[in-house]
């Protein structure tokens, strides 16, 4: 199965070779590479021709693409001709020195030299004449005799001297019929297509466009005669141009080409509106602009619709720039636009709902920002996006016998306890709009347990007597999410071992692989990352770190991979694991996906040692899944043995169709979230609880009637993810029944339903002291009180705390391997100190 | 029973505010005599290499430049238009002119009579200008960082974001389609 290299030398050279091949001859191999292909080239000498091949290519580009040393120019005349009629495209009287490359009208003759441009001008001073005659009459011919028209198409068949004289009598004729009639034509027409004329004529002999060429030269002979004709023509192209700068002063000896050349300038801006390539000043006008360099940008491959077609007026860019974030740059909650305002005499009874998403430890602001840009694409927007920034938190406690419901999104973070703990250890001042109680106490692994397998969701209720205040109790209700996905903010980091051996280049596995590829590409966003790692008998990066979007090129690349050699899933694993490291994001979910059909028979396959490297990668946050091909000569033990150890999912790929069922659902599990739109309601019993307060989640309280509204967005859970609300309330020990419900409602991804559960929240007549209770339950107990102290800024409270010293200082006893509570505590000390002060 | 919708949506502004932003970088130019000030050089030699005459060549040029100007608000990639057209134009030429010997005056006038060695080293490059111009964007950027700029493929890779393997990867196509090119047109490799 895994035979060993086979001899497919055929005249195509294998996509990756070429690649190689490529990178060698562009310098980029390494001396082992070069050495490795020089032998492969006199082993085989298509690829010799084939680097020939390249290198020459290679040469030519280097060339086409570097500037030219000596610059070829045209000849100045004709250079400077060029550059007039292209020039007067866009020569803005506005715009004096702007433009760089080619100077305004006026400065055009620095251009060229002085010197030269007197030689041209003495050398063409008659041809001037002469060309605005042939144009005058070229045009003539051109627009107003049709019969004209009818032999230039029928001269356009052929160049037959019988056609030519046909013209000429034609022409003969209609010059002298309706020479009175020039001067109109030319004031309207007179434009590009003088320029044209003129240089046409310079150059005298041309094949393309032969007829308009005739026409000139029939006219330049006409003109001879009829010269009279021009004077009349200039002046009057004078007499228009008399307000405007571009006539050029008689001095010089030329008034007329210089009228002529101004003049169509405005002309044809005005008369083709449609495409302005020019701006004048009555174009200006006409666009209401007072200056080019304020208003007109040109832009690019735009339809012509219209005036302002090809123009954009920059000052809408350089509008007021959209009013900056107004969160700081440090600051992560970018949820401003699904914020809402909590009514302070209120309560609880926010107006409007919002969900903040779930914000991801090591974001930039920008990721955040784009993935609420994203998020308000997807989601239904709440129907009044508030924009009130921070109302302050309302620390009063609500009646239960007037409200006793409290809903809100279940939202998990621990950016505010960041926030928090960096402004404590520089000792600056701590916005105190930034901390928000819940993203405190969500900030902790509290090691609840998982729901049960057949359960989506779990709830763990504890309560403890509150520790500053008498006759309150605290209340920590933890939800956990079934282990079965990953949170559609996090992102992935997926390194992939594909078994390129030669045994997987039969069909149906060659299919099943590019099925699961697809399906595995398919679920990639943006923020996701791939690594492609081919191996046989040596791995190879097919891909680094390539963006989840355009993962699509995975599939090319595939494709372009041949499968040969044997299987050394030590190597691989050993490449595997370092890019892996390498792109390691804390922040992420990182995997390496195996996707392989047979028994490592090269290297090192003892299946424990793999085990073993596979489980020290498990510790540092990568997990490992294994995907069989095929069910011939898979070593299943070991695939399954690799997977476990690396807390990954094992699946086999028995066909291509395996692929797209199988694979893509048990994907799809580790790639979304588990729990989506997470509402929690809890309804106290005003028999039993006289008030209650919920600690934090001020900006996600819900109305009690959007609890059932799924069109409400409320918060995601990813698979295995903790949330926990606290609440304060007040136990009636003279009252009757339990504390009340808890109901919790979201939707289930997988199966785009929603799922609703509630359990009891229990009255315990004795609840336990709070030094005395669990300590996942003193944990969230110190974060809650600790985070309101934080937001009420008062020293009064600081010294409260102070009471708990003894219950935080034995915290990190109970929570041995969690940085944050050591943190937490920290973070407190710091806070005395800060306030003794 | 539904309403013609599509009647009372208001037209996409998406297309409009398109049209309005200018684009960065690789757009259009903005002037067609900034085109021609970066590439004159490069379709007269270009020029030349097709047609062997320099007085012909000149006019070519010149007459692509005319033409452009004319069609410039229509042009999308303009630099590719250009010597496309060239070529065009030469290959129109040369067909017409098939049969013309070259007569020894105008030879001398010129005073550009280049070895045959050369025109065809002129004809490959400006014809992979004129692929390069109407390559993709991206991959025109590629070849501008590995050729112009003389990057390696991990500088590159930082610049674009692309990993290593994929610049190597898409060079190697970008190269290897070039040399199809111009096999096809009947160029293989540098000599012509």
């Amino acid at each position: 199965m895994n035979h060993d290299d086979n001899s497919n030398t055929t005249n195509t050279l294998a996509p990756e070779l070429e690649a190689r091949v490529v990178a060698w001859i562009a310098g980029e191999a390494s001396a082992f590479e070069a050495a490795e292909l020089e032998r492969l080239t006199i082993d085989k000498p298509e690829i010799a021709i084939f680097k020939r091949r390249m290198q020459a290519v290679q040469g030519l580009l280097a060339e086409a693409v570097r500037p030219e040393m000596e610059p070829l120019r045209l000849a100045p005349e004709r250079r400077a001709k060029l550059l007039q009629a292209l020039g007067a495209a866009e020569a803005e009287p506005e715009t004096k020195a702007e433009t760089k490359g080619i100077k305004p009208k006026r400065l055009k003759a620095p251009i060229i030299s002085m010197d030269a441009v007197w030689r041209a001008q003495r050398k063409h001073q008659k041809w001037i004449f002469r060309i605005a005659a042939c144009l005058v009459l070229g045009l003539f011919f051109a627009m107003s005799i049709p019969s004209f028209q009818k032999v230039r198409q029928s001269s356009s068949r052929g160049r037959g001297p019988f056609l030519f004289s046909m013209d000429r009598n034609e022409s003969k004729e209609a010059v002298q019929l309706a020479l009175p009639a020039m001067e109109r034509e030319t004031k309207d027409k007179a434009g590009f297509e003088v320029e044209k004329a003129k240089l046409e004529k310079d150059v005298a002999v041309r094949e393309a466009e032969r007829m308009e060429q005739v026409s000139a030269e029939h006219a330049r002979r006409r003109v001879q005669r009829s010269a009279t004709v021009i004077p009349e023509i200039a002046d009057n192209a004078v007499q228009r141009q008399k307000e405007s700068d571009e006539v050029r002063p008689a001095e010089r000896g030329f008034p007329i080409p210089g009228a002529l050349a101004s003049a169509h300038i405005r002309l044809t801006s005005k008369d083709i509106p449609p495409s302005p390539s020019v701006v004048t000043k009555d174009f200006m006008n006409d666009i209401a602009a007072t200056s080019t360099q304020s208003l007109l940008q040109y832009t690019s491959g735009t339809e012509v619709n219209g005036l302002q077609g090809n123009f954009s007026a920059q000052a809408a860019q350089a509008a007021p720039a959209p009013s900056v974030a107004p969160a700081a740059a440090d600051d992560f909650v970018v949820l401003t636009p699904f914020e809402i305002s909590t009514s302070t005499d209120k309560g609880y009874a926010a107006k409007q709902t919002l969900a903040g998403g779930k914000l991801e430890k090591s974001r930039s602001l920008a990721d955040e920002a784009k993935a609420a840009d994203r998020r308000s694409e997807n989601v239904p927007k709440p129907v009044q996006p508030a924009k009130n920034p921070y109302s302050p938190p309302s620390f009063t406690e609500t009646i239960t016998a007037k409200e006793p419901v409290s809903t809100f999104s279940l939202h998990v973070s621990d950016v505010s306890f960041k926030i928090a703990k960096a402004a404590l250890a520089n000792a600056t001042a701590i916005d105190r709009e930034r901390i928000r109680p819940e993203e405190f106490y969500n900030a902790f692994s509290y090691g609840d347990p998982s729901p049960a397998l057949n359960e989506k969701i779990s709830c763990h209720i504890e309560q403890a007597a509150h520790p500053l205040l008498q006759q309150r109790n605290l209340v920590r209700i933890a939800m956990k999410v079934a282990a079965a996905g990953r949170g559609a903010g996090q992102p992935l980091r997926l390194t992939v071992l594909l078994d390129t051996s030669g045994s997987m280049e039969r069909e149906d596995r060659a299919a099943a692989v590019r099925r699961a590829m697809q399906s595995l590409v398919s679920l990639l966003g943006r923020n996701d990352t791939v690594t492609l790692i081919g191996f046989a008998r040596q791995p190879r990066l097919l891909a680094e770190n390539m963006a989840g979007d355009k993962a699509g090129e995975l599939l090319a690349i595939l494709g372009a991979t041949p499968a040969e050699g044997g299987t050394n899933l030590e190597e691989a694993l050993k490449l595997g694991s370092e890019l892996a490291q390498r792109h390691f994001d804390k922040a992420a979910q990182n995997r390496i996906v195996l996707l392989t059909d047979g028994a490592a028979n090269l290297g090192n396959a003892d299946r424990t040692q793999l085990a073993e490297s596979v489980e020290a990668l498990r510790q540092e946050g990568i997990a490992f899944d294994a995907c069989g091909v095929g069910m011939e000569g898979l070593d299943d033990g070991m695939l399954e043995a690799l997977s476990r150890k690396g807390d990954g999912r094992y699946y086999v790929l028995n066909s291509a169709e395996d692929a797209d069922a199988g694979f893509a659902k048990q994907l799809a599990g580790a790639l979304r979230p588990a729990a989506k739109n997470v509402k929690v309601q809890v309804r106290f019993n005003p028999a039993r609880v006289g008030s209650y307060r919920l600690i934090g989640f001020e900006r996600h309280r819900l109305r009690e009637e959007d609890f059932r509204n799924d069109k409400v967005d409320a918060a995601e859970l990813a698979a295995e993810e903790a949330a926990v609300a606290v609440y304060q309330v007040e136990p009636l020990p003279q009252g009757e029944g339990e504390l009340g419900e808890v109901y919790v409602r979201f939707l289930d991804p997988s199966t785009l339903s929603m799922v609703e559960r509630s359990w009891t929240l229990p009255y315990d007549p004795r609840t336990p002291a709070f030094d005395r209770a669990s300590p996942s339950m003193q944990l969230a107990g110190v974060a809650a009180l600790f985070a309101e102290t934080l937001q009420r800024g008062e020293k009064e409270d600081v010294d409260r705390l102070n009471e708990l010293t003894p219950v935080i200082k034995a915290l990190p006893g109970h929570f041995p391997n969690a940085d944050r509570v050591d943190d937490l505590v920290e973070m407190f000390e710091k806070l005395k100190k800060l306030s003794a002060e | 029973m539904e309403p013609l919708v599509f009647e009372n949506i208001p037209l996409p502004p998406a297309s409009a505010v398109k049209a309005w932003v200018p684009e960065s970088m690789n757009s259009k130019p903005s002037s067609i005599g900034k085109l021609f000030e970066v590439e004159e050089s490069g379709l007269l030699r270009y020029a030349i290499g097709l047609v062997g005459r320099r007085m012909v060549a000149e006019e070519l040029v010149q007459e692509t430049f005319l033409r452009l100007h004319k069609l410039w608000a229509e042009v999308e990639n303009p630099r590719g238009w250009l010597y496309r057209c060239l070529r065009n134009l030469a290959l129109n030429h040369l067909r017409d002119h098939a049969k013309e010997t070259e007569l020894v005056e105008e030879t001398v006038e010129s005073g550009e009579s280049l070895p045959p060695e050369m025109l065809g080293r002129s004809e490959a490059v400006g014809l992979v200008r004129l692929l390069l111009a109407e390559m993709p964007e991206g991959d025109r950027s590629l070849v501008r960082l590995k050729y112009h700029d003389d990057l390696r493929y991990e500088e590159i890779s930082q610049r674009t974001g692309l990993s290593v393997s994929n610049v190597g990867y898409r060079l190697h196509h970008v190269l290897k389609a070039l040399a199809e090119n111009l096999r096809h047109a009947g160029i293989e490799g540098s000599q012509g």
